[in-house]
């Protein structure tokens, strides 16, 4: 820059300020010396002596200071310029030409002698264009140096001549002050002069140029616009009249200034904030800007700021540029750390990007197709010959087909059915005899992309119809997503172009495209993590230590909805108080004791609207990975958060349940035949009961004995088992609350009005059937019942106890259906028929496994009934 | 009072438990008749007037619940009733009696329960 400045490469800019700020900048207001301009048509300079005598006489009638001529008269001789300087305070300069010319020296021999015995009267210096200055002028000289001598300039010799002005030697030129200049020097024509009409004021103590305006006189481009050669001079003797020359700064002055800015823009940008950097910089550059305007204004110097700006601008952007280049490196540098931790430790290699594609679709059908061989042959590009690319349990050399061609047999037999097409000829080598073989077509939106080769195992088990099915579906979504890579990679390819990168200004992989990656893999992430949230069959919560929610799944927002809490609007502590219905208090001890011990605690849940057999888990997540802790953030107790999760245990206290009245029944079972045994022995001592019956009686106490003791085995079995999460096993179950449950579940949510009728025993056995389905047959008769029924109707539920089974009856006043229907839709599997009497048929299928039998009877316009009979536990098999 | 005099209605489904039973009260002198499900007693008691109706609650086709809401509520009958059960929790024993059981004996049983019951039933008419 200093160079630039050095070879003048920012004068362009500068002068540019300079003139805006000499326009706009304020002048010294000084009376001293004032500079009066007349001007004159160009031709006035051939007028007669006495035109301008009697021009000058009107002039110096006035009391003027000095009258100065650029250049003599034409008209005047040598001895009419005497006189003219002898009569009058008249200056005049001479053009540069005519100073050099021999006359001219004797001229001003002459004239300088006559001047030095008037003192008033000084014949002054040259008269000559300024000093270009760029594509303006703004200098005046003060000193001309020819080849044979140092002429001064006129504007000097007036400056000399009446304010005593000191001329530093060595300066050759000096800057016009045109602050104010549109006020500083009035201008006369010299027609006003010649008709008398100058106004005393004006004139007196000014100092009067008389210069010359027209076509052939030169117009000056300056700061304040073009003017005329002579409001140019008038400007200059002007500022040289009242010393008010405008100093610039000399090269060093400059360059200790920029440093000195340099070094604050250093100190600066590094220690304040991206945001604020713009607006610091800006308010430099104004500072830099209102400090030059305040010394042109104040004290007439100039500071050339144009090359300051330029300093301040290029450290500025340099300084941006490293900022924010250090800003994407560091960026840049976290996004593949973080993509590279995302991918390490959570994400599988995306399909479409990995070249091991073949692999995953290999591994897809794998694990979920009971295939005997498979290969996957892919069409070579631009070819329709294929290649084999991945085998299972068997190899790629396998295949007997050598051409490879798709144009030909079998491949064309399989594009032609567009589906999985069974082989009659050996494809595949070394298959066994039962090993069928198959070949499916995988073509997508009409793009053959490959073929897929496999056999089957024609064994028991083998369902060719579902099997098939299966790979058809399979194939379709294969083909698809081959498709959709390809097409990928076609973008992937067409992006990467430089042509491409380069009209899209791509030069380089920009730092927002790492990060746009980190976040597309957290976010996929994300979506898991919260789906697998979502479908975990607990509610749960995530709090963080300052009561905030992190994360809560949809059960638990369901839950708590229900029960009109908001898990967002409360803290874990009021939520374990709530659900457990224990004081905050108590609750905030849990919460202390999960926090600080990492101890983990769990409650019975015993909200009043929450159904029973829920716990209430609390345990602290704890934070085992030391790099979360990377964004700087806070985890008090190095716990990420606390974790409050609804267990359903309702099938744990179902199992209880069912246990505890297999208990009763069997105590009941033992009391009985303790008392039989406790009053035969009674009876086998009593003295009136002869021989032959005591007999009998020490017969059946053994019996009962035996009896006793298979009981309590066959009930312990019973205990042992985890009966209710069996759907397949039929154990003792109780039938009772269930029923119950159901019957008040359609009571309090039935939208026709119907009356159940029941009619059930006060003691139930239990009966033998699956715990977990013995309720979904009394929900789905109960339901067809209500679908039946009228409204106002009645629906009608009997329980009967028989000797070893007890019997359900479940009937209804409905519109009923022909009983053919619905002894057909009980029986006949290919008919069409609603969603509920297809449950219908699944659970008489059932109520058969479970060793009962099932009954329907409908009538048009009575109504349905069905009956059935299970078998009642007892303690005697 | 003459307990040859006296009969007894005894409804038991358990059949070796009634047939005991059966045997202590004919040798304590009482009039015994059976019936072992709640049906069979009420047929019986709609032919035949007893003093004492010894009922098992726990019984199939009819259990003792609606043997003795037949006997008080239905039908008014002011027979004693004795009932036997199993059940030892108080909330069923409670109930029992509000339902018209003039008093109660648990399983498991022995003959001095039973005769000492019978007999306080008996005497205290």
């Amino acid at each position: 820059m200093w160079f630039g400045e050095a070879l003048n490469l920012f004068h362009g800019f500068d002068r540019l300020l300079y003139d805006k700020q000499m326009q706009h900048s304020y002048g010294q207001q000084t009376e001293n010396y004032s500079v009066v301009l007349i001007e004159a048509a160009s031709s006035f300079k051939y007028a007669s002596t006495k035109a301008w005598l009697n021009a000058l006489q009107q002039i110096v009638k006035l009391k003027p200071r000095a009258i100065i001529l650029p250049s003599k008269p034409q008209a005047w001789s040598v001895s009419d310029t005497q006189i003219a300087i002898k009569q009058y305070p008249l200056m005049i300069g001479e053009s540069l030409a005519a100073s050099l010319s021999t006359s001219l020296a004797t001229s001003l021999a002459t004239s300088l002698a006559t001047s030095l015995e008037d003192k008033s009267n000084l014949y002054k210096g040259v008269t000559l264009l300024p000093p270009a200055d760029g594509l303006g002028y703004r200098q005046q000289w003060l000193t001309f140096q020819t080849e044979q001598k140092k002429l001064k300039s006129l504007e000097l010799m007036v400056a000399q001549g009446i304010a005593g002005y000191e001329h530093d030697p060595d300066q050759v030129s000096f800057y016009i002050d045109f602050r104010d200049a549109d006020t500083r020097i009035p201008v006369i024509e010299m027609a006003r002069v010649q008709r008398g009409e100058l106004v005393e004021s004006l004139i007196k103590d000014s100092v009067i140029l008389v210069g010359y305006v027209g076509e052939l006189e030169p117009n000056l481009s300056t700061p304040i616009g073009a003017i005329s050669f002579s409001l140019y001079q008038a400007h200059a003797i002007d500022t040289l009249l009242n010393t008010n020359d405008i100093r610039h700064f000399n090269l060093i002055t400059t360059m200790v200034l920029s440093m000195l800015l340099i070094i604050c823009l250093l100190l600066l940008v590094p220690r304040i904030s991206d945001k604020f950097q713009l607006v610091s910089f800006f308010v430099l550059l104004v500072a830099t800007f209102l400090f030059s305007w305040f010394l042109m204004s104040f004290l007439a110097i100039w500071i050339q700021p144009g090359i300051l700006l330029i300093a301040e601008i290029t450290v500025f952007v340099v300084l941006y540029y490293e900022h924010n280049k250090q800003h994407t490196l560091q960026l840049r540098k976290m996004a593949l750390k973080s993509v590279s931790s995302v991918e390490h430790r959570w994400l599988s290699q995306n399909f479409y990007a990995s070249e091991e594609h073949w692999t995953q679709i290999a591994n897809m059908v794998s694990q979920t197709l009971s295939l005997t061989k498979t290969i996957f042959l892919e069409r070579v590009k631009n070819d329709h010959r294929l290649r084999e690319i991945k085998a299972l349990n068997c190899s790629l050399d396998d295949i007997n087909e050598l051409r490879r061609d798709y144009h030909r047999r079998p491949y064309t037999i399989a594009i032609e059915q567009g589906g999985v097409v069974r082989l009659d000829q050996e494809y595949l080598a070394n298959s066994a005899e039962n090993e069928i073989q198959y070949l499916v077509p995988l073509s997508f939106a009409g793009e053959m992309l490959g073929f897929w080769a496999l056999t089957l195992t024609d064994d028991e088990q083998f369902d060719e119809t579902r099997v098939l099915y299966a790979i058809q579906q399979f194939s379709y979504q294969i083909s698809e997503m081959l498709f959709h890579r390809e097409q990928w990679l076609k973008h992937q390819r067409y992006q990467d172009k430089s042509w491409v990168k380069l009209l899209s200004m791509q030069f380089d992989e920009p730092a927002y495209t790492s990060v746009n990656h980190a976040i597309n893999f957290m976010l996929q992430r994300l979506i898991v993590m919260e789906s697998v949230m979502d479908g975990m069959e607990t509610s749960a919560v995530l709090y963080d230590l300052f009561g905030r929610v992190i994360q809560v799944n949809e059960s638990m927002s369901t839950t708590l909805s229900d029960i009109d809490l908001a898990p967002y609007s409360i803290t874990a502590a009021d939520l374990i108080s709530q659900l457990s219905s224990c004081e905050l208090s108590v609750a905030r001890d849990y919460l202390s004791h999960v926090i600080l011990d990492k101890g983990a605690i769990k409650l019975p849940v015993t909200h009043q609207y929450i159904k029973k057999g829920f716990m209430l888990s609390v345990r602290g997540l704890s934070n085992k990975d030391e790099n979360i802790n990377d964004d700087g953030d806070v985890r008090p107790f190095e716990i990420i958060g606390v974790l409050c999760e609804l267990i359903d245990m309702s099938h744990i206290s179902e199992i209880y349940s069912q246990k505890e009245k297999v208990i009763e029944h069997l105590s009941g079972w033992l009391r009985n035949d303790l008392s039989s045994i406790s009053i035969a022995c009674d009876l086998a001592k009593d003295e009136r009961i002869d021989v032959e019956k005591k007999i009998n009686l020490m017969n059946m106490i053994k019996t009962k004995v035996d009896s006793l003791g298979g009981s309590v085995e066959r009930v312990n079995s019973i205990m042992q088992s985890d009966y209710i999460n069996q759907k397949s096993a039929h154990y003792p179950v109780d039938c009772h609350a269930p029923l119950l449950d159901v019957i008040k579940d359609m009571q309090n949510n039935q939208q026709k009005k119907v009356r159940f009728e029941t009619e059930l025993p006060f003691y139930l056995p239990l009966v033998i059937a699956s715990s977990k389905e013995l309720k979904g047959v009394f929900v789905a008769i109960l339901k067809l019942l209500y679908s039946d029924v009228m409204d106002n109707g009645i629906i009608r539920v009997k329980i009967f106890n028989q000797d070893s089974m007890l019997e359900f009856s479940f009937s209804n006043e409905g519109f009923g259906i022909p009983d053919e229907h619905l002894q057909a839709y009980l029986n006949n599997e290919n008919i069409l028929e609603s969603d509920e009497f297809k449950t219908l048929r699944i659970i008489k299928q059932q109520i058969i496994n479970w060793g009962g039998h099932f009954d329907a009877y409908s009538e048009v316009g009575e109504g349905m009934q069905f009956t059935f009979k299970l078998q009642s536990f007892s303690a005697h098999e | 009072m003459n307990s040859l005099s006296k009969s007894i209605l005894l409804v038991e489904d358990d059949r070796s438990l009634r047939d005991l039973m059966t045997m202590i009260l004919e040798l304590e002198g009482y009039k015994v008749a059976v019936a072992h499900d709640g049906q069979q007693a009420i047929d019986h008691l709609e032919k035949h007037e007893v003093d004492l109706v010894l009922l098992d609650l726990f019984m199939p086709i009819l259990d003792g619940t609606h043997v003795l809401h037949w006997i008080r509520v239905e039908k008014t009958m002011e027979t004693k009733v004795l009932v036997i059960t199993a059940m030892t929790d108080d909330k069923t024993q409670s109930s029992i009696m509000a339902a018209g059981a003039n008093a109660l004996i648990k399983k498991p049983l022995d003959v001095d329960k039973i005769i000492q019951s019978v007999k306080a039933l008996l005497e205290s008419s």
